[in-house]
Formats: structure tokens, C-alpha cells, sequence
């Protein structure tokens, strides 16, 4: 441990699975994301919906992971029963785990991007502290 | 993009680094010592905004990261710490598709 304080911003969904039960889920908010992306091995484990094929000639930088670009349907915990649909870029391939080690974070975490996203909700990041949220805030508000 | 720091002298990847998922710690999950000295420096740091509900928030993240750092775990918050159902994509698979929806509530599916 270095004693520095480590901040990452996490936003708690339910996403709808293939039987319509919603599992929850939680998502790293990254600005610097171009898109969501999850594995689609995950996806799969959850039997959440995605494409059959990945894309043509399309792949996830730098690991060369194949992509399969599909939407996940997903209510946000705290906020109403709105289901938002965003794009998501499904990483890898839906029968093989992805490895453990030597793999960017990028290609193992859920990462909320902007695509698809930021026109739905608005996304703000407060540094400001209140009760409960010692570091400050991720404020999630519906557009 | 995401970036990824790890504490190479956590469980996760040291004494565990060779470890399948299986052997990792499942069921009840307290905070180790070190996590809850860390979490008191933070505390007497911050303030009053570093309340009850945020302590445990941060007891059970960090008690989570210090175990299953870059893992994909299926877990839920207890009084005594977190409990973990399934460590690794296949494991959570499994719990998915055995255990019904409504035996899983306020169970959270989370990389750490």
C-alpha cells in the first residue's frame, strides 16, 4: 500500500437478461471511453443479450479482441424504472473466459463510456464532500 | 481509458497469485486488520462526512479489492463484512443458472 487515496466512480445498474430477470451490476464511469464495453463471456454467464457474430475487421486495442456490438437494456439503482438501451461493445469471445493476467484493464472491467450514453443521462463529477460521500459525488440525472 | 494499479502484496497476488478461483475466500469475508487501519486513517482524515454508511461502503470495497483486486466477484454487503457466492466468470455463470433470482437478491455483480 502506498497510503494514496485511489478514486474511481462506480454506477449501479440492473441489466435485463435473455429470461427478463434484471441482475445487478455495477460499472466503472470512464470519461476517457469512447463507448461501453464489457467481455462477452460475462455477458454471457448473466445471459445477457448480444450479437451471435462479432464484427468484421473491427478490434478491441491493443489486446485484438474480437467485438460484438450490441446493446445492453438497463434500469440505473436509485433513479426510476426508465430502461435505457446504450451501445456496448461486447469484448472477446462469448465461449472462452478471458484470461487473468496480462490483460489491459480496459478488456476485463465494465466500462461505461460516452457513446450512446451522455445523451441519456447526464453525468457529473463533484469533487465536494457530503455525508456519505466522503470523496465526493457522481450525480446521475436523467435528460 | 481505465487505468489499473495493483498491490502486488495483496492476496490477490501474492500468496493467491497461483491460486484458482475455487481457493480464493468465499462465504463470509471480514476486513482484514491492515484494510481497517487504513479505512480509521481515512475517517480521521475526512471528517464528518466519513459516516457510518460510507465507512462500511469503503470497509467492504476495500476488503473486496485486497482480496479479489481485477476479479469478478458475485458478493453482498453483511454486518460483519461481505459475502462472497461466486469468485470468476464461471462461478458467477453457475450462480446465475442455478440459483433463481428471487434466492440471489442484494447479491451484486461487480469486477473489483
Amino acid at each position: 500500500m502506498t497510503g494514496d487515496l485511489l478514486l474511481r466512480a462506480k454506477l449501479k445498474v440492473v441489466a435485463k437478461s435473455n429470461n427478463n430477470t434484471w441482475e445487478d451490476l455495477d460499472f466503472i464511469v470512464d470519461p476517457g471511453a469512447e463507448i461501453t464495453t464489457m467481455p462477452a463471456f460475462r455477458a454471457r454467464q448473466l445471459d445477457l443479450p448480444m450479437p451471435r457474430t462479432a464484427a468484421l475487421g473491427v478490434v478491441h486495442d491493443p489486446t485484438g479482441l474480437e467485438i460484438r456490438s450490441g446493446y445492453l437494456r438497463l434500469r440505473v439503482v436509485g433513479m426510476d424504472q426508465t430502461e435505457y438501451a446504450i451501445p456496448c461493445f461486447f469484448l472477446g469471445d462469448p465461449a472462452a473466459a478471458p484470461p487473468t493476467t496480462g490483460v489491459p484493464a480496459s478488456a476485463t472491467k465494465n466500462l461505461l463510456g460516452l457513446g450512446g450514453v451522455v445523451d441519456k443521462l447526464r453525468l457529473t463529477f463533484d469533487g465536494d464532500a457530503g455525508p456519505g460521500a466522503a470523496h465526493g459525488h457522481l450525480s446521475v440525472e436523467k435528460r | 481509458m481505465s487505468t489499473q494499479f495493483y498491490d502486488a502484496t495483496a492476496p490477490t497476488w501474492s500468496g493467491q497469485a497461483t491460486a484458482t478461483y475455487a481457493q480464493f475466500p468465499h462465504g463470509l469475508v471480514v476486513p482484514p486488520p491492515e484494510i481497517r487501519e487504513q479505512v480509521a486513517k481515512q475517517k480521521a482524515k475526512v471528517g464528518p462526512n466519513f459516516d457510518s454508511a460510507y465507512e462500511e461502503l469503503t470497509l467492504d470495497d476495500w476488503t473486496l479489492a485486497y482480496y479479489y483486486e481485477g476479479i469478478f466477484v458475485a458478493y453482498r454487503s453483511v454486518p460483519e463484512g461481505v459475502e462472497v457466492l461466486a469468485v470468476g466468470d464461471e462461478e458467477v455463470g453457475k450462480l446465475v443458472q442455478k440459483v433463481p433470482k428471487e434466492k440471489r437478491l442484494g447479491v451484486t455483480f461487480t469486477v473489483v
